[in-house]
């Protein structure tokens, strides 16, 4: 007699009705002497006959063809190796880069300069309303979406080759200029503008794209 | 359970351990629906009981292979019996029926429910190897899976069951 407990696919085979006598005579004398493998023919073999009594009932769709089982790609490839032998591949893929990482020679690189000026802000842009585009008359008014947590704008006015004409401080969302100063704004001209927020330390926090307009 | 020999034998434990077990093998090779199977069982039980209390097991083997034995010997009597009868022996329902008490019936509409609550990877492998009857071989080369996966699935199957009929 086998002294050893059968396997649980033995089990269902005695079950199934799937023995040979000799090996179910053998199975039988066992499970006399087995308590635990007698309690297992039980949990199965109340399972086995729930599904045999019930399975139309609980495999409807799968009677009626609704549901099909067809093996995916992915699901093949997955199925080429047990979920423990998956676990042992990549336990020992991790275990591979850790002892390439810790022989590979500390390389020291130049360290990458991050910087901050007047053209690379991180934060807000400014977003610019007036005046964008053709005018009939030299602007008066340089209008800009106003931020929350800035104190002081700065307006800076360019001509058409990117030299610096003007440049005007203001805690408002607007600049009004004076006519006198508005007199070197001449028709048939192209010109730029664009403002830079600062905070209360003068820390630059925000700059708006440079934009064009041009006086008729 | 392990006895020397007879004397050392308490025969309440061996009642209430072998009871269900010549019960079951009783019963799974006579079928359910036989109506002498607890005749035979009791008979059975009393005749282990006497031959213990006589001294005929010496302990050369395990207590539950002297059970066997005489099990094996009373249901081949038994067919004997029914075949000089009937000249046949009726065919034997090879899986005792759930529905034949509204216990297990009961019983195995809840199983029923808890299945069709599991992942339908558990299912398929449920409807493949216990409803349709197919082979762990069978089953492995329809989902494209090896053999031992669709074990490991089927024993997983269980022991969710398991867990979920106790809760």
């Amino acid at each position: 007699m086998k002294k050893k407990c059968y396997s649980s696919q033995e089990i269902d085979d005695y079950i199934m009705g799937r023995m040979d006598k000799e090996k179910r005579d053998h199975f039988e004398k066992h499970f006399f002497c087995c308590p635990r493998c007698f309690g297992e023919i039980q949990k199965r073999e109340e399972i086995f006959l729930a599904i045999k009594s019930e399975g139309q009932k609980i495999f409807r769709e799968e009677i009626q063809g609704k549901r099909s089982y067809q093996p995916s790609p992915l699901r093949k490839l997955l199925a080429l190796l047990t979920p423990k032998e998956w676990a042992a591949v990549c336990s020992s893929a991790v275990l591979f880069l850790m002892i390439i990482l810790a022989g590979t020679p500390h390389i020291k690189r130049e360290t990458p300069q991050f910087f901050l000026n007047e053209d690379t802000v991180r934060g807000e842009t400014i977003n610019l309303i007036s005046p964008i585009g053709e005018q009939k008359t030299p602007p008066l008014r340089f209008e800009w979406e106003k931020l929350d947590k800035t104190v002081e704008y700065t307006v800076y006015l360019f001509d058409s080759k990117n030299t610096l004409l003007s440049s005007w401080s203001t805690k408002n969302d607007y600049l009004e200029i004076s006519e006198k100063t508005n007199i070197m704004l001449s028709p048939g001209n192209e010109y730029h503008w664009q403002v830079k927020a600062f905070s209360t330390r003068g820390t630059l926090t925000a700059v708006s794209m440079k934009k064009q307009f041009f006086i008729r | 359970m392990n006895f020397k020999d007879s004397k050392s034998i308490d025969l309440n434990k061996v009642y209430k351990e072998f009871r269900p077990i010549v019960s079951y093998k009783v019963r799974k090779t006579l079928g359910t629906y036989n109506p002498d199977w607890e005749d035979i069982v009791n008979e059975i039980l009393t005749n282990v009981f006497e031959k213990l209390k006589a001294g005929d097991f010496r302990g050369d083997s395990a207590i539950g292979t002297f059970i066997y034995t005489i099990t094996h010997r009373r249901i081949i009597d038994y067919i004997r019996q029914k075949s000089k009868v009937l000249r046949y022996i009726p065919e034997v329902n090879p899986f005792p029926d759930p529905v034949d008490n509204v216990e297990q019936k009961e019983r195995a509409e809840k199983i029923a429910g808890l299945i069709k609550k599991l992942k339908p990877k558990y299912r398929e492998i449920l409807y493949l190897y216990y409803y349709k009857g197919l082979t762990r071989k069978e089953v492995a080369e329809q989902l494209g899976i090896p053999p031992r996966r669709v074990s490991e699935l089927v024993n997983y199957s269980h022991k969710l069951l398991k867990k979920m009929l106790i809760k």
